[in-house]
């Protein structure tokens, strides 16, 4: 008699859309595409350096922890090269070649590894290691800062510091055709409003996504920000300057959905997604980071075992 | 799972990235312009963001506005940074070398120079109060 093959599953409810993880992870890469394509264009060839290393740096990550922790050798399905991809796309493109390393480390090392590899990560691994990034070297993470030697054909100040401190008049300026133009400065690829918007609708009909994430987070993001300038008009700048600054649309498509750290029923995506809009603009508007997005993934992926909680009851279960 | 294929392939394309990534960096450093673009000074007060050529190019401030002392005869990549002059804390200049390129030691010895971000401070908000345009408050320089 041949040995029993066993399967140690989790608990139900499960979403299987017909493609595997390497079909997905190649599926980001190339929806990502046409943002960072706008990123090199405006940045040149040292933000290709910044990919390149990024992408690289974590594919060996990953190899090298495979190897370590004696495990599958996983890099070919494609999951670290996007994590250094979505990390390099989130950094402005003057980055330092060792704080891109040290920041893809973190993210596939601490991010990820530490916690059990794909599928057992807690937190989107990006998130975690931006705002390491963010608190150790916050002049590196800077956009004002790290592109001043840039000469750009639009306002180079970034959007949401001008908002944060000045108000609404002060992004008069910025058109939402120049925001969804990728007109103002930002990371790599976070900035082109059309690419990522493109992008996000792809991974939505290839169903790599769920819709449900992405469109609460937006919408929820859209009527808190609307709540605070109906409000206070003069303080507090417009919904769809905050629907298309920051890292709002990368956080809607490509962190916030991602797949081991959210919810896999419909009703706490949804909520999920709601928080998770509704965190980014308190924190954007009364807290004391310009963009909230990265901190508000980090605690919607905290809350996402409670949410997932939320589910339909067990057929014929007592109590 | 990973055929011994997709891993020699795999691998190899890491490695070119990576080869890639490090010429970018090595072969395209980020250098300083020798007249800047843009200046941020960082500080606890909220780091203020100086758009140096813009004010030559967009607002028509001639260079020696702000390059006061008699510079004109320097070319324009050499003009000084107002703290080669104008020490952190008020009273004898920076870099006394400085003066001595113009100046017998005794004409200066006297003067009292003023602070480097007190004299900044001035120029710009004095410029910018007479002219009636770009920022007065310390917010609108200052941003946290
Ligand atoms: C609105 C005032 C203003 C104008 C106009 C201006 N500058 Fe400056 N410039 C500054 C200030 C302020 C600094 C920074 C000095 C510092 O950091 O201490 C500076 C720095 C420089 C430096 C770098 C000095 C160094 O050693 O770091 C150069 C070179 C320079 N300016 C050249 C020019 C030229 C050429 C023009 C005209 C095209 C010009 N500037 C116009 C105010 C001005
Ligand atoms: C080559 C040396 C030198 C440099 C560089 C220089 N200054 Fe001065 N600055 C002086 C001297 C000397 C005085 C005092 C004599 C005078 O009034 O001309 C002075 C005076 C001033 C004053 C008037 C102070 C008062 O007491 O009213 C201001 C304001 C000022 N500087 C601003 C700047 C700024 C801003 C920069 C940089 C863009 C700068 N200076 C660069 C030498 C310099
Ligand atoms: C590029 C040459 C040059 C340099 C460098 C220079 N000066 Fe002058 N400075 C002049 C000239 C020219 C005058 C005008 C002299 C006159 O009117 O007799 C002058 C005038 C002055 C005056 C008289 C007040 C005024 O504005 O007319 C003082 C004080 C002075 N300089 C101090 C300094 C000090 C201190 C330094 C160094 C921090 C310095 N200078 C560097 C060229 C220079
Ligand atoms: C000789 C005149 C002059 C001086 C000196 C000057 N400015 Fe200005 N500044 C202007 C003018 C003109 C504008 C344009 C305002 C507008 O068009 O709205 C402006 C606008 C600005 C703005 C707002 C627009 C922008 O480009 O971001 C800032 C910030 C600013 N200046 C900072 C400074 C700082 C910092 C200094 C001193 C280092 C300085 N300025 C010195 C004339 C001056
Ligand atoms: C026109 C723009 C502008 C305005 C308005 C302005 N500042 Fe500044 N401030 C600057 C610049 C530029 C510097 C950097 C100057 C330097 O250190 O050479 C600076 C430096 C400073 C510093 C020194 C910071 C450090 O770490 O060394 C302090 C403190 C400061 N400003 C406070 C104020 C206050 C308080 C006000 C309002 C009364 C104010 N500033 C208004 C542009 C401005």
């Amino acid at each position: 008699m041949s040995r029993k093959k066993m399967f140690i599953v989790s608990h139900a409810p499960f979403w299987h859309n017909g493609s595997n993880i390497q079909e997905r992870c190649y599926g980001m890469i190339w929806a990502a595409m046409p943002a960072v394509a706008l990123g090199i264009v405006q940045y040149g060839l040292p933000a290709v350096g910044v990919v390149c290393l990024a992408i690289a740096t974590a594919i060996l990550a990953e190899y090298l922890m495979n190897r370590a922790t004696k495990r599958t050798v996983t890099i070919a399905d494609g999951n670290a090269a996007l994590l250094g991809l979505l990390f390099a796309m989130l950094i402005p493109a003057t980055t330092p070649w060792w704080v891109v390393v040290v920041g893809t480390l973190l993210t596939v090392v601490i991010g990820l590894h530490v916690f059990g590899g794909l599928g057992a990560n807690p937190f989107h691994p990006v998130a975690v290691s931006m705002m390491m990034l963010t608190v150790s070297w916050p002049a590196f993470m800077d956009f004002d800062a790290a592109l001043v030697n840039y000469e750009l054909s639009f306002k180079a100040v970034f959007p949401l510091t001008l908002a944060k401190n000045l108000g609404t008049a002060a992004v008069a300026d910025f058109s939402t055709l120049d925001l969804l133009l990728g007109r103002q400065i930002g990371g790599i690829g976070s900035t082109f409003g059309l690419g990522l918007i493109a992008g996000g609708i792809y991974l939505i009909a290839k169903r790599y996504i769920r819709w449900e994430i992405c469109l609460s987070f937006l919408a929820s993001l859209f009527l808190t920000a609307l709540a605070f300038h109906l409000t206070d008009p003069v303080r507090f700048a417009g919904p769809m300057f905050h629907l298309l600054t920051g890292y709002t649309l990368i956080g809607a498509f490509f962190l916030l959905p991602e797949s081991a750290s959210s919810p896999v029923n419909p009703v706490p995506m949804l909520i999920y997604g709601a928080a998770a809009g509704v965190l980014t603009m308190l924190i954007r508007n009364i807290g004391s980071y310009h963009d909230g997005v990265l901190l508000a993934v980090l605690l919607v992926n905290l809350v996402n075992p409670l949410l997932d909680k939320i589910r339909p009851k067990a057929l014929g279960r007592m109590a | 799972m990973t055929s011994e294929k997709d891993l020699k392939l795999i691998l190899s394309v890491a490695v070119i990235l990576f080869l890639v990534g490090v010429l970018c960096f090595a072969a395209f450093p980020i250098e300083s312009p020798q007249i800047p673009n843009r200046i941020q000074y960082r500080s606890a007060t909220g780091h203020a963001l100086f758009e140096h050529l813009e004010h030559n190019t967009g607002y028509d401030v001639e260079c020696l506005e702000c390059h006061h002392h008699y510079a004109e005869d320097r070319e324009d990549e050499e003009q000084l940074a107002c703290g080669a002059c104008h020490p952190q804390e008020p009273g004898k200049a920076t870099d006394p070398e400085v003066c001595s390129e113009c100046h017998d030691e005794e004409y200066y010895e006297d003067t009292e120079m003023e602070a480097r971000t007190p004299a900044v401070h001035s120029q710009c908000i004095e410029c910018h109060a007479g002219i009636g345009a770009g920022p007065l408050e310390c917010a609108e320089c200052h941003m946290m």
